[in-house]
């Protein structure tokens, strides 16, 4: 016996590069969770893409026994009610894989809606195995332990003594805690300090052991530690994105891979403690499950939910093609009064078609928030800000806030000020929040209080300042914005040196498709949203810049196209702006819809009038964006929508201040004129996109490795907070808990939710967005998309995969092929989706 | 006499039938509206009759009535109520049970109204029991979350501990007294201090009291109610723990008695304040961190009560009860809350205040600290006054601490520092003054002196203060990180039984 375990841990020793390798192999399939700070829309499939969709369902079903596509009775419903037609359903089946066994016709899938599905079997842990042994909840004893831990381990800032061991990496940090731990104990985990205390201390050979003591099947060992790392998915998650920053700056991380192995030394210690009362014999009964594929009925109910979820996508894809049914050849260039750039956020869709629609001499144009400007922007008071750009980038600048127009000495008065009430700020919450401090504290301060629960119950102050505002008086605030000077400021390199100024001007500009006919007036308008006391505020806040504001990536590439110098260059590289043309750097506030304009006193005098009358078309479409706006909010009175819309904004009890980008569903990178006037119903991202401007199509590969990334995270976020909210999703609103200033609980513990809250899904009685996958239509020739999809392997298994639709558009605006994988692609009007668009 | 008891009912009663009615009302929308009227009325009801009380006299009826004390409760109760109700109507829009929360809720204020009004113990039990059931079955809100249904057995079973323990108290005073009014009893019980069933009544009133405000060895439940939706938490921190300081003062003529009882609690609530502030600082989740708290602060209402001081501890249920329901109805803002920033360049701190300003601010704030012992010399310098006035004194001390600690902070902040925390101690000793002025007669008055041992306690609390300041010593790290290990699982016990592996997957949201 002491032969035989000696023989393993020399045999596992000896296999440790393998080891640590299927280790962070089970790391990279788990999608990262970027902190409440910045919240970011992330595919939860993330890494899973190289599998198919269905392959890809069954790996979360065993992994995370997730659903990935809707209870079957939904689909069933679609059907019965005609919106999913026999066409959608054949047509769905000839696109599914050829290795699993589905019906052969639509009739086939129409018996089969009433059964019940069959989901793939969760793969065992130990803690699965031991909990049907002994019948006690010991997954949920695990995965609140690890959680608690983590939450200490992980905190940023919230709890006011630390964790010991936040120098450490995660196993060696919770080595240490562990062994002091009696809880597991005394719940019945027999000998569980003695055994953490003798495991190493390097997370490499502790795996190594325990991975040796568990005696995992060789071709099983992914899967175990996908399944286990899935177990506390959030907190992997989380450790996933430190991973990811590591590696966006050009690091190596093992955060995640120590964590892996903190869930790996639970399943050793209850094997160890529980082996004798039959969890042994289970688990050697068990596990052999891992390394087996998933049984043929799973894999085939799994295959024609699928099928179905395809059916209703195609159905949706049908109306949209119909939308596009009319020509719309392209006609004569001309300049138009005012053009206005927003972010290609489907939100923007419902603006931008109301400002069009209040002013036929208004030109909107679509492109990603950050304006093609990736800066880190410091705020004013301290030496390092938030990274601006899409998070597959990092910033390339940095840019410091300014107070516009004060002096040095002035400046430095006020920051003095500020961070005289920050330290005030502080004190006074060390005072509150002290063990020996907090009864005086109440006693003095809590009386008053109550002021504040009036006041912040009828909207008039907000619970805390926001972040950008605090200690700072209101007309300084008005005063705040970014500094082009390229200088050192507190110890590190500012602003943009001028050649560099141009070079992105040009290529701005390039990528908007924008190079001639510039208007009077060109607004770049950022956004952000308004809300009070809510966890996931920066979540409705730009993801194309993640997950902040746009206003000071707006004002920036504004003030840089407003350069003299850069004008002058732009015209050397054959692009000519008008003298009389200026940009002017915006905010569109997604939940009242109302657009700030920013450093317009710097308009020459002539500009005045149009000034005037931007902001009156901007009020008016402000006012039908919001009517637009106002069913799904629940305001069916007229006259109140305006109001309505601005308290919720300020209201600290409102779920749904607004809705985010629930209903996305497509992404159209095409000239405006093609969808002008075209009501997506704020479904669709919208990218301008000229393919004659661009030569060598190298503004389209930005575009397919970008942008149409980026709006596939957002839909398939979406898409899996809503199919599986359990899993994907970070679950009701109401019961939600910040944790580690970094994300959020379901009341008291459980494991770190990720995605997004079921309230930004679902309005109480029917879902408000609706699961699809994104329908991908872009106004270019196909060669140069097959060129592309070719040459990134990232997009080809996004299109291949069914990860996202990708569709062609032509010259007049009408979409006409449908992509069928392996760079084929299939003309609409050949199949039967076609001939049912024909025919509606 | 029929009269009166209507009369001081009557907040408690609305609050009942509107809770009702939200349960049997059809449409979501109509419960709230429901609810929430009947919420303001009483609320508007029972501002009238303290302000009747305040001014007039005490509503004095056969089964309900309405003294100084249970005005100020009332108050609160009602208060915080109806700002809980108003926030749940945005914030629970949507939720598949909205009809039952705000029937519970309603319950829960209304049981809560009900205790406080009760002038007969029995009446007092029920309204005790029926805000604890209430309770429970709020915890375990979403119905289908085996964490949740465990979290409402464990209150259930904790606070059922304290519950039994009331209505025993109750039928054992009947058969002592010879009648359940509290007045009556209370009247009698100096004399009848001796007396085994005097006693026997007071230890059960004890237990139910430490059971209700989560006090060691029955704090455990608190923090794990957070699987209720946040509204709860607002109205459980502020009008339902507290009702164990009611308690205490309602019956306190019970108490002041008995010096065993009245040691007991000083103890157990000075040990609960410590161990609740300290788990409260290992807590990385904010509504966790918000209910180790409030337990620390329950603790130290009970050692104000032990201390005989029941119109501070009073006052600090009352100021607690605000501060903890607006915390938490806010505690989705901790995100944005300022982290520290003082890595700022060229921030020009300002020089030190000439030197005739920081004379002028000095001489005020000591002539700030000087006048309570001046105006009360009495109370202040009596023994429970020093004890309380030096949890305030140390608490200055860290505030000041505090705020000077930066590395050019003490010659800035010096005075702006002593002068706030001059005129903090003013408010502190003011607030609690009124109070004692408020409650007049309604409660004991404050006993001349206690034990001198009692000094140990804010012996150890300047202890722990001044750890806070320098870190632990080298030596006693080890010690440091087991406590910590303990403080972080305090109270963690997930219920065993039930196979449930995917437990999980079975949650409708």
């Amino acid at each position: 016996m002491a032969t035989e375990t000696l023989d393993q841990t020399t045999t596992a020793a000896a296999a440790a590069p393998a080891l640590t390798d299927a280790i962070d192999r089970a790391g990279r399939k788990v999608a990262p969770l970027w902190p409440l700070r910045h919240f970011v829309a992330v595919n939860p499939y993330f890494g899973l893409a190289d599998n198919s969709f269905t392959e890809g369902a069954i790996a979360m079903a065993r992994a995370a026994g997730a659903r990935t596509t809707m209870p079957r009775a939904y689909y069933a419903e679609a059907v019965r009610s005609g919106r999913i037609t026999d066409g959608d359903l054949a047509e769905a089946l000839a696109e599914a894989p050829a290795d699993v066994e589905l019906p052969t016709d639509a009739a086939g899938v129409r018996a089969l809606l009433d059964d019940d599905a069959t989901d793939a079997p969760v793969d065992p842990t130990v803690a699965d195995v031991a909990a049907r042994v002994t019948r006690r909840d010991w997954p949920r004893l695990v995965t609140e332990s690890v959680s608690f831990w983590a939450a200490g381990y992980f905190d940023q800032g919230l709890a006011s003594w630390p964790a010991p061991g936040q120098g450490l990496d995660p196993f060696a940090a919770w080595r240490a805690e562990a062994a002091l731990d009696r809880g597991p104990e005394i719940m019945g985990v027999k000998g569980f300090r003695a055994f953490v205390a003798g495991l190493p201390e390097d997370w490499r050979a502790a795996a190594a052991e325990l991975t040796a003591e568990l005696a995992v099947p060789a071709g099983g060992l992914d899967a175990y530690l996908h399944r286990l790392a899935m177990s506390v998915g959030g907190w992997a998650a989380f450790a996933r994105w430190r991973v990811w920053e590591s590696e966006l700056y050009g690091g190596t991380d093992d955060t995640l891979n120590a964590f892996v192995v903190v869930r790996l030394a639970w399943d050793a210690a209850l094997l160890r403690a529980l082996g004798a009362k039959g969890v042994s014999d289970a688990w050697a009964e068990a596990k052999p499950r891992l390394a087996e594929p998933a049984p043929a009925d799973a894999r085939a109910a799994t295959a024609l939910d699928v099928v179905l979820q395809a059916a209703l996508e195609k159905a949706w894809q049908r109306e949209l093609v119909a939308k596009f049914k009319e020509p719309r050849p392209a006609g004569p260039p001309s300049r138009k009064a005012i053009q206005a750039a927003f972010c290609i956020d489907v939100r923007s869709e419902v603006f931008r078609r109301a400002l069009e629609s209040v002013d036929p001499e208004v030109e909107t144009i679509g492109f990603a928030g950050f304006f093609g400007f990736p800066i880190e922007y410091v705020p004013l008071g301290q030496t390092h800000g938030g990274a601006q750009c899409p998070v597959l980038l990092t910033p390339a600048y940095t840019v410091r806030e300014q107070v516009k127009g004060a002096s040095e000495p002035e400046e430095t008065e006020l920051l003095g000020v500020r961070m005289l009430r920050r330290r005030a700020h502080k004190a006074w919450k060390a005072f509150k929040r002290e063990a020996v401090s907090s009864f005086a504290f109440v006693e003095t301060i809590g009386l008053g209080f109550g002021a504040k629960l009036v006041t912040d119950t009828l909207g008039l102050t907000r619970t805390v300042a926001h972040p950008s505002a605090d200690g700072l008086d209101k007309a300084v605030v008005d005063r705040l914005g970014p500094e082009l000077d390229r200088r050192e400021y507190g110890g590190r390199v500012v602003g943009f040196p001028p050649a560099d100024r141009l070079a992105m001007a040009e290529a701005v500009l390039g990528a908007m498709s924008m190079t001639e006919n510039f208007a009077r007036l060109v607004v770049l308008a950022g956004h952000g949203s308004t809300t009070v006391n809510n966890p996931h505020a920066t979540g409705l806040d730009c993801g194309a810049c993640g997950g902040h504001t746009g206003e000071a990536n707006a004002r920036v590439a504004a003030l840089i196209l407003n350069d003299p110098d850069v004008r002058t260059g732009l015209k050397a590289k054959g692009i000519a702006i008008p003298e009389d043309t200026v940009f002017v750097g915006a905010l569109h506030d997604t939940t009242t819809d109302e657009v700030q304009l920013y450093d317009t006193e710097q308009l020459p005098a002539d500009h005045a009038g149009d000034l005037e009358r931007l902001k009156h078309l901007l009020e008016a479409a402000g006012k039908r964006a919001r009517a637009e706006r106002a069913p799904i909010l629940h305001l069916r009175d007229g006259t109140a929508v305006d109001d309505g819309v601005a308290a919720r904004a300020r209201d600290w009890s409102q779920v749904r201040p607004e809705w985010g980008l629930a209903g996305c569903a497509a992404f159209i990178a095409a000239p405006r004129d093609k969808s002008r006037g075209r009501a997506l119903d704020g479904r669709a991202f919208l990218h301008s996109y000229e393919w004659q401007k661009d030569q060598g199509f190298g503004v389209l590969e930005l575009i397919m490795t970008a942008p149409m990334v980026v709006a596939s995270w957002i839909s398939l976020q979406y898409y899996g907070s809503t199919v599986d909210n359990a899993v994907f999703g970070s679950g009701n609103k109401v019961l939600h808990n910040v944790v580690g200033n970094l994300g959020v609980l379901e009341g008291n513990a459980g494991d770190l939710r990720q995605g997004l809250p079921w309230q930004s899904v679902h309005d109480g009685d029917e879902l408000i967005h609706e699961p699809l996958r994104l329908s991908v239509v872009i106004a270019a020739p196909i060669e140069a998309m097959n060129a592309i999809i070719e040459k990134h392997a990232m997009v080809r298994q996004l299109v291949d995969h069914r990860w996202l639709y990708l569709f062609a558009m032509d010259d007049d605006g009408v979409i006409t092929h449908r992509y069928a994988g392996g760079l084929e692609w299939t003309r609409l009007g050949e199949s039967g989706g076609a001939a049912a668009v024909e025919a509606a | 006499m029929l009269g009166q008891d209507v009369l001081a009912a009557l907040p408690g009663v609305i609050l009942l039938a509107g809770a009702l009615l939200a349960g049997l009302s059809r449409r979501p929308a109509r419960a709230v509206g429901r609810s929430l009227a009947a919420q303001r009325t009483a609320c508007a009801l029972t501002a009238a009759l303290a302000l009747i009380v305040f001014f007039g006299g005490r509503i004095d009826g056969v089964l309900f009535a309405l003294d100084r004390l249970a005005a100020v409760v009332a108050l609160l109760t009602a208060g915080i109520s109806l700002a809980v109700q108003s926030y749940a109507r945005r914030y629970m829009d949507g939720d598949a049970a909205i009809r039952r929360f705000f029937r519970d809720m309603g319950l829960m204020a209304g049981a809560i109204l009900t205790m406080v009004t009760a002038a007969n113990a029995l009446v007092f039990a029920a309204g005790w029991v029926g805000s604890s059931l209430a309770l429970a079955s709020l915890v375990a809100h979403r119905r289908t979350w085996p964490a949740a249904r465990a979290a409402a057995r464990r209150t259930a079973l904790f606070l059922g501990v304290g519950d039994a323990a009331l209505v025993l108290a109750a039928l054992v005073a009947v058969a002592a007294f010879g009648t359940a009014d509290i007045a009556t009893m209370a009247a009698e019980a100096t004399a009848r201090a001796g007396e085994p069933a005097v006693l026997a009544i007071s230890a059960l009133l004890v237990v139910a009291a430490l059971a209700k405000s989560a006090q060691l060895p029955l704090a455990g439940w608190l923090p794990e109610t957070m699987t209720a939706p946040t509204p709860v938490s607002g109205l459980m921190h502020a009008g339902f723990v507290n009702a164990g300081g009611y308690l205490l003062a309602r019956f306190a003529d019970l108490f002041v008695a008995q010096p065993v009882l009245m040691g007991a609690l000083f103890v157990i609530g000075a040990a609960t304040a410590l161990a609740g502030s300290l788990a409260m600082l290992v807590q990385s989740d904010v509504k966790r961190a918000l209910g180790w708290s409030t337990v620390g602060q329950m603790g130290f209402m009970v050692m104000q009560c032990g201390l005989g001081a029941f119109a501070a501890a009073i006052y600090h249920l009352v100021a607690h009860g605000i501060f903890k329901a607006t915390l938490f109805l806010g505690a989705g803002s901790v995100v944005q809350e300022v982290r520290d920033l003082d890595n700022a360049p060229a921030a020009r701190v300002k020089g030190p205040l000439g030197v005739l300003p920081a004379v002028g601010f000095g001489a005020a704030a000591l002539a700030v600290v000087a006048l309570p012992v001046l105006v009360a010399p009495a109370t202040v310098l009596s023994g429970p006054g020093l004890v309380l006035a030096s949890f305030a004194l140390l608490a200055s001390l860290h505030a000041l601490v505090v705020w000077t600690r930066h590395p050019r902070g003490l010659a800035v902040a010096l005075w702006p520092g002593v002068l706030a925390v001059a005129v903090g101690l003013l408010v502190y000793l003011g607030g609690t003054g009124g109070m004692v002025l408020l409650l007049g007669a309604t409660v004991p008055p404050l006993p001349a002196t206690v034990p001198v041992v009692y000094v140990a306690v804010p012996l150890v609390f300047a202890a722990a203060l001044i750890l806070s300041w320098t870190g632990v010593p080298r030596p006693f790290r080890g010690l440091r990180d087991r406590l910590y290990v303990r403080l972080l699982f305090a109270g963690y016990r997930p219920a065993g039984g039930g196979h449930d592996t995917f437990s999980h997957r079975l949650d409708a949201v």
